[in-house]
């Protein structure tokens, strides 16, 4: 470094705050660490703070258990790791309510695949619940997914992704997803590798129910049922904006010491999700933060700041407002999605890092967004 | 491309065996991850999942990686990536940091609390790249080169960020 004014200030305290900063004490989930922790979990999903725990996570694809009910899929499921799935056919087709089952081994996670559940005439519902048996675990599923108005969902496939908090599952709460009757079905409960007492691979056996409501006329349309009712909800006035989260997640904020933060940035924030505990963990929460800016531009994830990686930008509209949306893929672990909104004056900034929490899937926040409200108020 | 002989930089740590097991070299180095991540961060709780992913990542890299001359290097990095890469989406856009200054009413070197208090707030207003440049560079004493290295960028861009960060905590310091 060269020399320059209050340097031997600047040397000082720089010194005090790395020695304070080398004093602390490591975590307990550090200090605790051991290989025997790592060698005892399933490698993808090991993190100590975590252990004892099942954990649901999007996109960790270890295992796939596939169920079908009738001949409409051609073709075998995704291709899973290296335990083999049972698939047992029923021979009941486009059945009221169907009944599947499913076996297959668990490594680290596991996939239900199903298709052609017969969810319905056009315009209802499909509702879709699973159990099953987790290590000796007992856990129930259940998705609702609404339909498209005007296509029946007999004989095609439903298509659900995502991830299911734990807790969420034991309480029956949704996961949704994305529905895509082009593509297929897929219902993916992925339990993270992170619970310990899975030393290898275990028979996971379970049952997926596929209700029908029974057929409605075509002509009666029948409002989706909004998985978003009950929710939490945020109600930032300073922040002018609103939206809901599930009501197994907590929140933080709104945080309002944003002022002290690099570029002066004048925040409105809230972090949201089963990792908000405070404003200082934006990392595994969902995070609003609001800005007095009018540029989307300087907003943007850059590729320069995402070597090697993929960045899709696409437009997206929600509440009317005309944002854009950023997806980090193929970034060695690393996995980022902002949205960004401008509207009234301010510069509305919604990021997930998804590397940081995997209980929260891009799905999530999709379905978060889908609430995102720009609403007046104090300023 | 600079060839960098980390085993000379690894002085204050103990020197990494190619064919050490990987409990031992978790104990050796996830100190030493904390401290820089800590550094970096500045937010316990994140600097502990930065430590811990890159353990998981070199558990799962074990096979490879234990055949490597130098993990500690290895660990560095990948560490240290994760904290920028981490922060690059979000945190450096103003996201919350929790305090992480403990009550205790004198801090080290003589400083007060309320001094450093100050100094860690204008410390944390550098950009999470200008920390991490000050941290191996200023405090571990890794080069230039070494720091580009780690930090996958040019030397030049360690430069930048380094006379950056160091003429904000001059400012900062001339202010108060």
């Amino acid at each position: 470094m060269t020399e320059g004014p209050n340097d031997q200030i600047v040397k000082e305290r720089l010194d005090a705050l790395y020695d304070h900063i080398e004093s602390r004490p490591l975590p307990s989930g550090l200090r605790d660490v051991t290989v025997s922790d790592l060698g005892s979990s399933r490698r993808p999903g090991f993190r100590p703070t975590l252990l004892g725990s099942v954990t649901v996570a999007a996109g960790a694809a270890v295992a796939l258990v596939g169920v079908f009910v009738h001949g409409s899929r051609t073709t075998p499921p995704p291709a899973a790791t290296p335990t083999p799935a049972v698939a047992t056919p029923s021979p009941s087709a486009h059945a009221a309510v169907t009944a599947l089952t499913f076996s297959g081994y668990l490594t680290g996670g596991m996939w239900i695949d199903t298709t052609s559940c017969a969810p319905g005439a056009p315009g209802t519902p499909a509702v879709i619940q699973a159990t099953g048996v987790v290590n000796g675990v007992n856990l129930t599923f259940s998705v609702s997914q609404s339909v498209r108005p005007d296509t029946s969902l007999d004989g095609q496939k439903l298509t659900i992704t995502g991830s299911q908090d734990p807790t969420d599952i034991a309480t029956g709460g949704t996961g949704v997803t994305n529905f895509d009757p082009a593509s297929g079905a897929t219902v993916a409960v992925t339990l993270h590798g992170a619970a310990p007492a899975l030393p290898t691979p275990e028979l996971v056996t379970g049952t997926i129910s596929c209700a029908n409501p029974g057929p409605t006329p075509a002509t009666t349309p029948v409002p989706s049922p909004d998985p978003t009712t009950g929710w939490n909800n945020v109600n930032n006035l300073a922040g002018q904006y609103a939206f809901k989260y599930p009501t197994t997640w907590q929140a933080s904020g709104p945080c309002t010491n944003g002022p002290q933060m690099a570029g002066g940035i004048a925040s409105q924030q809230v972090l949201v999700g089963p990792g908000a505990v405070g404003c200082g963990r934006s990392a595994g929460a969902i995070g609003v933060d609001v800005e007095s800016s009018t540029d989307t531009s300087s907003a943007l994830l850059q590729q320069s700041q995402y070597p090697g990686c993929t960045i899709t930008t696409d437009q997206v509209v929600i509440f009317a407002v005309t944002g854009t949306r950023q997806i980090v893929t193929n970034c060695q672990g690393v996995s980022v999605v902002q949205y960004v909104f401008v509207t009234g004056g301010r510069r509305y900034l919604v990021a997930l890092d998804e590397t940081a929490n995997p209980r929260i899937s891009q799905a999530s926040l999709e379905q978060v967004m889908s609430t995102l409200q720009f609403v007046a108020g104090e300023g | 491309m600079v060839m960098i002989d980390y085993a000379s930089r690894m002085d204050s740590a103990p020197r990494l065996e190619t064919d050490a097991s990987f409990d031992v070299v978790v104990m050796r180095e996830k100190r030493r991850l904390f401290a820089i991540a800590l550094s970096i961060l500045r937010d316990s709780g994140e600097a502990e999942d930065a430590v811990q992913e890159t353990l998981v990542k070199a558990w799962k890299a074990w096979d490879t990686l234990r055949d490597r001359e130098k993990p500690s290097a290895w660990l560095t990095r990948v560490c240290v990536n994760h904290c920028i890469s981490k922060r690059r989406g979000l945190l450096s856009r103003g996201w919350m940091w929790r305090k992480e200054l403990s009550e205790n009413t004198e801090a080290p070197g003589g400083l007060m609390k309320a001094e450093l208090v100050d100094f860690d707030r204008v410390y944390k207003r550098l950009s999470v790249q200008q920390r991490t440049a000050l941290t191996l560079n200023y405090r571990h004493g890794y080069s230039v080169d070494e720091c580009a290295d780690l930090m996958g960028c040019r030397p030049g861009t360690v430069r930048s960020h380094l006379g950056r960060a160091l003429a904000n905590l001059r400012k900062e310091m001339t202010d108060d």
